[in-house]
C-alpha cells in the first residue's frame, strides 16, 4: 500500500477483523518493521532509526491511544498522565501540572488522584487519551479507541480525539469499525487483506 | 491425575524452565549444605572411631591410670583375673617428625609377643625378608611406620628418622612399614609401632604403661570382667571399653556440631522463602490455565494435588542433586572444619568421607518437607480462585491491596514468641529453644517488612522520585503493586544477610572478650613450648625442670609454668589446668567473676584450692565454697574451690590450680609451656634468640612473643568459624537467586506494563533502570532491615545459646566497618542479580505485550 497523511488531517480506517488496521498503526508508530517499502514521517523513514531515536519517536511526536486503555495500575491519573513528560525529563512539578490541564480537558479533574481500578472504562480511555497528549505529539494514532466502550462514552473519547485534531491541529490517525466514528473523518482508508481496497474523501 | 501431568505439568514445566530451576538449584544448595556439614561432622566422628576401633583390635576392655601413666605392676595382676584370655601392655605417645611436614605421629610401643594376641599388623615385605616381621622392632632405634605415612611424607626403609618428644630431640630408624590395615589404619596412617622396652626409655616410662588393653575369653560376660577388673586393681586405675573414649569425644563434639547443623539449615530456610515466591509466581501465572481447568470440571482438590505434586517433583530433584552436591562441598567443609576439630579438641586426621543412609534421607526428606511447606499456602490461595474470573482478561486493574494487619500481627506475635523461647532452658544440653527463638525471630521481621515497604511507600516516595527521577517512582510503585512478590524475596535476603551480621558479632564479641581475657591474664613476655606448625593441638610437652635452666638464663627474671590434661567429672571431660601460682600472682591476674581475689590466691597456694571457670561453675553449679571431687592417680580428692574466673580456655569448663598441688596427686612432671618474664633491661628478642640457642639441638622451641601469642589466639578463637562462614556465603547466593526469581516473575507478570512503557517512548534503559532500582530497593531494605535482625540474633546467640551451652560471658561488639561494607557489598550483589532480569525486561517485544482483540 500507499498512503500520505496530511498535518492536521483526521484519518479514518477501516476493515474487517484481521485486515491489517492494527498493524498499519504499529507499522507507523514503529512498532513494527515493514518486510519492505518505507514508513516516513516528516521526510524521515523510521528504518533508518534505532531504538532510541523509535522510542524518541513514540515519546515526542506520537501519542497512541490503545483499545483496552493500558494504563499502568500502580499510578494515579494524574500519574499515567505525566508519565512520558516523566520521561522525556522533565521534573515532577511542571510535569504534574501539565497533567493537570490535560485531566481538565478530558473532564476528569476531579478523578485525577484516583487509580486506574477506580476508574470506569470510558475515564480510563480518556486519561489514556490525555497521556497521548502529554508531550503534545504532532501525530496522535487510536487503534479502536471505542471498542470496549458504551455508545456514551464512547461519544464522549471521540469528541475529544476530534477536538484534539480540529482545534489543536493534531493529525489524527483512527481504527475503527465503528461507523459514527467514520462519518467525522476527513478521509476513509478501507483495507482489505492487508492491501487498501479503498480511499474516499468523506461526503458530508 | 496422570492425565492432568501429562497434559498440563509437564508442558508448563517445559515451558517455563527458568520458573522451575530457581527452587530446584535453591533447595539444592540447601540440601547440599546441610548434608555436607552433617557429612562432615560424621566424618571427623568416625575417623576418631576408627582410629579407637584400629588400635583396640581384639581388645574388649582397656586398663588406663586415672589422668596418669600405669604401674607395670598391674599387668601381671590383670592377667591372672579369671575370664581374661590375654593381655598386652602399650606404652603410647604422640611425637612430631620434622622430616614429615612436622606433622604428628602416635607411636605404640608394644610387646612383640603378648600384642599379636590383640591386634594384626601386616607387614610390607621387600625382597630378601625372611625373619619374623617382629624381630624387626628389637633392631636398635627400630621403628615401623604404615606404609601410607612413609609415602605421603617420601619416607624410605633404613632412613634414619629424627623425631620431636616431650623429651627432647630422639634419632630412629625406620625399619619396617605396615601395610594399611588394622592398627596401621589409625589416625589416617599416622601409627607407628617400636619395641615397648624401647619405647619406655624414650619417652620416659621406666616400670610405666600408658594402657593394657584386655582380650576376653569368648564365653566371659564382659560386664563381668570389666567388674572384677575393677575390683581386683583398684580405684587407682580405670577399666573400661574402647568405645566409651568416642563416647566421649562425641560428649564433647555435641555442641560443636550442633551449632554447625543450626547453621547449615540458614540456606534451607531461605530455600523455603524462594520456593513460596515460585509456587506463587506458577499460580499467578498459570491463573487462567487453572480457571479452564476448573471450568472443565476438574475439582479444587485435584488442582490443589496437582499443584502440589509439582512442587513435590522439584523438591525430589532438588533434594538428589543437593546430595550429590553436598558430597562435593564436605571434601571442602572438611577442609575447614578438621583443623578446628583438631586444635580445640581432639587431634584426628580426617581422611575418608562418611555417608550414611540416614543422612542422606534426612537430607532429602528436609528438603522435600521445605518445599512442600513453602509450596502449601500458595497452592491453597490457588483453590479458591473463581473460574470466570481467573479465564477473563487479566484483571490488570483488579488487584487490590491485601491489608497489612493480619501479616503484621503474625510478625509480633512471633516475636513475642522467639523472646518467650529464649527464656527456655536448654534440652540434654543443647539449645534447642534457643535455636528455635532465632528462627520466630527471622520469620518475625520478615512479616514485618510488608510494613516497611508501605512505610517506605509513604515516606520516602517523593524522595525516591527526587533522586532517581520516573525509574524511582515506577520501581516503587512496582514493588508496592505486587508486595507479597517483593517482600518475600526481600525476607529470604534479610534473613541470609541476619545470619552473616550475627554470627559477624559473635565472633567479634569472641575476639574481644578473650582478647581483654589475655591481656589480663597472659603477663608473661615470651611463652616458651613445642608445637606442631600448622595449628594442630600442641602434642609435645616439656619437663618441667627445664624452668630452671630458663631460669638462669641472661635477661630472664622469672619463669612460671602451665600444663592442660582432660580428667573426668561428672561423666565428662573437662580441662584441669596446673599453673606456677607463686610466679603468676606476683605478674598476673585472673578476672574473677566470684571470690575475694586475695584470699582465693591465698587458698589455692596454700590450702590445694582450686580456681573453676565460669562456664564450669555455670554447667556443674560449683561455686566458691564447694568441694571439687577429682579422681586423682593417688585416688578420689576434693579441692575447695577458691574462686570462679573468667577463663576461655576451653567451652568444656576449666579448673585452675596450683602446680604444687597437680604434682601432688598427678605424678607428671611435664608442662604444656614456659611463660618467661623477661628483666626490665633486657631486649626481648635477644631473650628469644638466646633461649632458642641454649635449647638447640636437645629441644626445638617456639618462643612466642606475647603479642604473637595473642595473635594465634585469636585466629584459634576464628577457626572453628571457617566452615560458617562459607555457610553463610551459600545462603546469601540462595537469596539472590530469590532476588533474581522475583524480578523475573514482575517482568513476566508486567509483560504489558513494560510493553506500554515502551510504546509510550521509554527507552531500553529506562526500563532497565526500573527493575535495578526494583533490585537495589529490595537489597536496602533487606540488609538494612538483616543488619537489625542480625543485631537482635546476636543477642540470642550471645546471651541465650553461648551461655546456656558453652556457659560463657561475652562482650557484645558491633563489627561496624564489616558490617557497613557487608551491607554495600549486599546491594551491590543484589543490583548484580538483577542486570539480567533488567535485560531480559528491556527486551520485551512490543506489540506482544500490549494486548489487542
Amino acid at each position: 500500500m500507499s498512503l500520505e497523511v496530511a498535518p492536521g488531517e483526521f484519518l479514518a480506517i477501516t476493515g474487517a477483523s484481521g485486515s491489517g488496521k492494527s498493524t498499519l498503526l504499529h507499522l507507523i508508530a514503529g512498532l513494527e518493521t515493514p518486510t519492505s517499502g518505507t514508513v516516513g514521517i516528516g521526510g524521515v523513514a523510521l528504518e533508518t532509526m534505532d531504538d532510541t531515536q523509535l522510542s524518541a519517536l513514540r515519546l515526542r511526536t506520537i501519542g497512541f491511544v490503545f483499545q483496552f486503555f493500558n494504563l499502568l495500575p500502580a499510578l494515579t491519573a494524574q500519574e499515567n498522565v505525566a508519565l512520558p513528560l516523566l520521561l522525556a525529563g522533565q521534573s515532577a512539578a511542571p510535569a504534574a501540572a501539565r497533567a493537570a490541564q490535560l485531566l481538565a480537558w478530558v473532564h476528569l479533574e476531579q478523578r485525577r488522584m484516583s487509580r486506574p481500578s477506580e476508574l470506569s472504562g470510558g475515564e480510563m480511555q480518556r486519561v489514556a487519551l490525555a497521556r497521548a497528549l502529554a508531550n503534545d505529539p504532532p501525530i496522535v494514532l487510536a487503534d479502536e479507541p471505542t471498542g470496549n466502550l458504551d455508545s456514551h462514552s464512547g461519544g464522549l473519547v471521540l469528541d475529544l480525539l476530534y477536538r484534539s485534531c480540529k482545534e489543536i491541529g493534531k493529525t489524527l490517525i483512527l481504527a475503527t469499525h465503528d461507523h459514527a466514528v467514520v462519518q467525522r473523518a476527513d478521509r476513509i482508508v478501507e483495507l482489505r487483506d492487508g492491501a487498501i481496497a479503498s480511499i474516499a474523501p468523506l461526503v458530508r | 491425575m496422570f492425565t492432568l501431568w501429562r497434559f498440563v505439568s509437564l508442558p508448563d514445566v517445559w515451558q517455563h524452565r527458568l520458573r522451575a530451576l530457581f527452587p530446584l538449584v535453591g533447595i539444592a544448595l540447601g540440601v547440599a549444605v546441610f548434608l555436607a556439614v552433617r557429612v562432615t561432622s560424621l566424618s571427623t566422628l568416625r575417623a576418631f572411631e576408627r582410629t579407637v576401633d584400629a588400635i583396640a583390635g581384639r581388645a574388649g576392655l582397656e586398663i588406663t591410670g586415672r589422668g596418669a601413666p600405669l604401674d607395670e605392676a598391674v599387668l601381671p595382676l590383670a592377667r591372672r583375673v579369671p575370664g581374661v584370655a590375654a593381655v598386652a601392655p602399650l606404652v603410647l605417645a604422640d611425637v612430631v617428625v620434622p622430616e614429615a611436614e612436622g606433622a604428628a605421629l602416635l607411636v605404640a610401643g608394644i610387646d612383640v609377643v603378648s600384642d599379636r594376641a590383640v591386634r594384626d599388623y601386616t607387614f610390607h615385605w621387600t625382597e630378601g625378608d625372611k625373619q619374623d616381621p617382629f624381630a624387626i622392632l628389637t633392631q636398635p632405634q627400630a621403628i615401623v611406620l604404615s606404609e601410607r605415612f612413609a609415602q605421603r611424607y617420601s619416607l624410605h626403609l633404613d632412613a634414619p628418622l629424627p623425631i620431636y618428644t616431650s623429651q627432647g630431640t630422639q634419632h630412629l630408624v625406620v625399619r619396617g612399614l605396615l601395610r594399611p590395615e588394622g592398627a596401621a589404619e589409625a589416625l589416617g596412617g599416622h601409627f607407628a609401632i617400636m619395641d615397648i622396652a624401647a619405647a619406655q626409655v624414650l619417652f620416659d616410662r621406666v616400670g610405666r604403661l600408658d594402657r593394657i588393653d584386655v582380650v576376653p575369653r569368648q564365653d566371659f560376660p564382659l560386664d563381668t570382667l570389666q567388674a572384677a577388673l575393677q575390683q581386683r586393681l583398684g580405684p587407682g586405675v580405670q577399666v573400661r571399653r574402647p568405645q566409651a573414649r568416642n563416647q566421649a569425644v562425641e560428649k564433647m563434639l555435641r555442641s560443636f556440631h550442633v551449632n554447625l547443623t543450626a547453621l547449615s539449615l540458614i540456606a534451607l530456610i531461605v530455600g523455603m522463602f524462594l520456593i513460596y515466591n515460585s509456587t506463587t509466581m506458577a499460580v499467578v501465572q498459570r491463573r487462567r490455565e487453572l480457571g479452564i481447568l476448573r471450568a472443565l470440571g476438574v475439582p479444587r482438590r485435584r488442582i490443589f494435588i496437582l499443584m502440589l505434586s509439582e512442587a513435590l517433583g522439584m523438591a525430589l530433584l532438588g533434594a538428589l542433586g543437593g546430595v550429590v552436591l553436598g558430597l562435593f562441598l564436605a571434601r571442602l567443609a572438611l577442609r575447614l572444619v578438621a583443623p578446628a576439630v583438631s586444635a580445640l579438641y581432639v587431634l584426628e586426621h580426617v581422611t575418608h568421607l562418611t555417608l550414611t543412609w540416614d543422612t542422606v534421607l534426612i537430607g532429602v526428606g528436609l528438603g522435600v518437607g521445605t518445599a512442600l511447606l513453602s509450596a502449601a499456602w500458595p497452592t491453597l490461595t490457588a483453590l479458591h480462585m473463581s473460574p470466570l474470573a481467573a479465564m477473563q482478561q487479566r484483571g490488570m486493574y483488579s488487584q487490590r491491596q491485601a491489608p497489612l494487619w493480619p501479616i503484621t500481627l503474625v510478625g509480633l506475635g512471633l516475636l513475642l514468641g522467639a523472646y518467650g523461647l529464649s527464656r527456655l532452658p536448654t534440652v540434654a544440653g543443647v539449645a534447642v529453644f534457643g535455636y528455635l527463638a532465632c528462627l520466630a525471630l527471622v520469620l518475625g521481621i520478615s512479616c514485618l517488612v510488608p510494613l516497611v515497604f508501605r512505610a517506605l511507600a509513604r515516606v520516602g516516595r517523593q524522595t525516591l522520585t527526587r533522586w532517581l527521577g520516573v525509574e524511582g517512582l515506577l520501581a516503587l510503585d512496582n514493588l508496592m503493586y505486587a508486595l507479597w512478590r517483593g517482600t518475600v524475596a526481600t525476607a529470604a535476603l534479610l534473613t541470609s544477610f541476619a545470619m552473616m551480621i550475627s554470627v559477624s558479632i559473635m565472633i567479634a564479641s569472641f575476639k574481644r572478650t578473650v582478647y581483654t581475657w589475655v591481656e589480663q591474664t597472659i603477663s608473661a613476655h615470651l611463652l616458651v613450648h613445642q608445637a606442631s606448625p600448622g595449628g594442630e593441638r600442641s602434642v609435645l610437652t616439656l619437663p618441667h625442670r627445664l624452668r630452671q635452666e630458663l631460669v638462669q638464663l641472661d635477661g630472664v627474671r622469672d619463669v612460671d609454668s602451665a600444663r592442660g590434661i582432660d580428667v573426668e567429672y561428672a561423666s565428662d571431660l573437662v580441662l584441669l589446668v596446673a599453673v606456677d601460682f607463686d610466679v603468676y600472682a606476683r605478674y598476673g591476674s585472673f578476672p574473677f567473676a566470684a571470690g575475694d581475689r586475695q584470699q582465693a590466691m591465698q587458698q589455692v597456694l596454700t590450702q590445694q584450692g582450686v580456681l573453676v571457670s565460669e562456664n564450669f561453675s555455670r554447667r556443674y553449679a560449683v561455686g566458691v565454697g564447694d568441694r571439687l571431687v577429682l579422681d586423682t592417680p593417688k585416688g578420689t580428692q576434693a579441692f575447695p574451690v577458691a574462686g570462679v574466673v573468667l577463663d576461655y580456655s576451653s567451652d568444656r569448663g576449666t579448673i585452675t590450680m596450683n602446680r604444687t598441688t597437680y604434682a601432688a596427686y598427678w605424678a607428671d612432671d611435664q608442662v604444656d609451656a614456659f611463660g618467661v618474664f623477661v628483666a626490665p633491661d633486657a631486649d626481648l628478642e635477644q631473650v628469644a634468640q638466646r633461649i632458642q640457642q641454649h635449647f638447640r639441638g636437645r629441644y626445638p622451641l617456639y618462643v612466642l612473643t606475647r603479642s604473637k601469642f595473642k595473635q594465634r589466639v585469636l585466629d584459634l578463637v576464628e577457626q572453628p568459624f571457617a566452615v560458617t562462614y562459607a555457610l553463610e556465603v551459600i545462603a546469601i547466593l540462595v537469596a539472590l537467586l530469590g532476588v533474581t526469581n522475583a524480578l523475573y516473575a514482575s517482568i513476566l507478570e508486567r509483560t504489558r506494563e513494560l510493553g506500554v512503557l515502551r510504546a509510550v517512548g521509554a527507552t531500553r534503559w529506562q526500563v532497565q533502570c526500573i527493575i535495578l532500582v526494583e533490585g537495589g530497593i529490595m537489597g536496602v531494605i533487606g540488609g538494612v532491615c538483616g543488619v537489625l535482625a542480625g543485631v537482635l540474633l546476636a543477642v540470642i546467640l550471645i546471651f541465650v545459646i553461648n551461655r546456656q551451652v558453652f556457659g560463657w560471658t561475652l562482650q557484645m561488639t558491633l563489627p561496624v566497618p564489616f558490617t557497613i561494607a557487608a551491607l554495600v557489598l549486599l546491594v551491590g550483589a543484589t543490583l548484580l542479580a538483577s542486570v539480567q532480569p533488567a535485560r531480559r525486561a528491556a527486551r520485551v517485544h512490543l506489540t506482544e505485550a500490549v494486548q489487542y482483540e
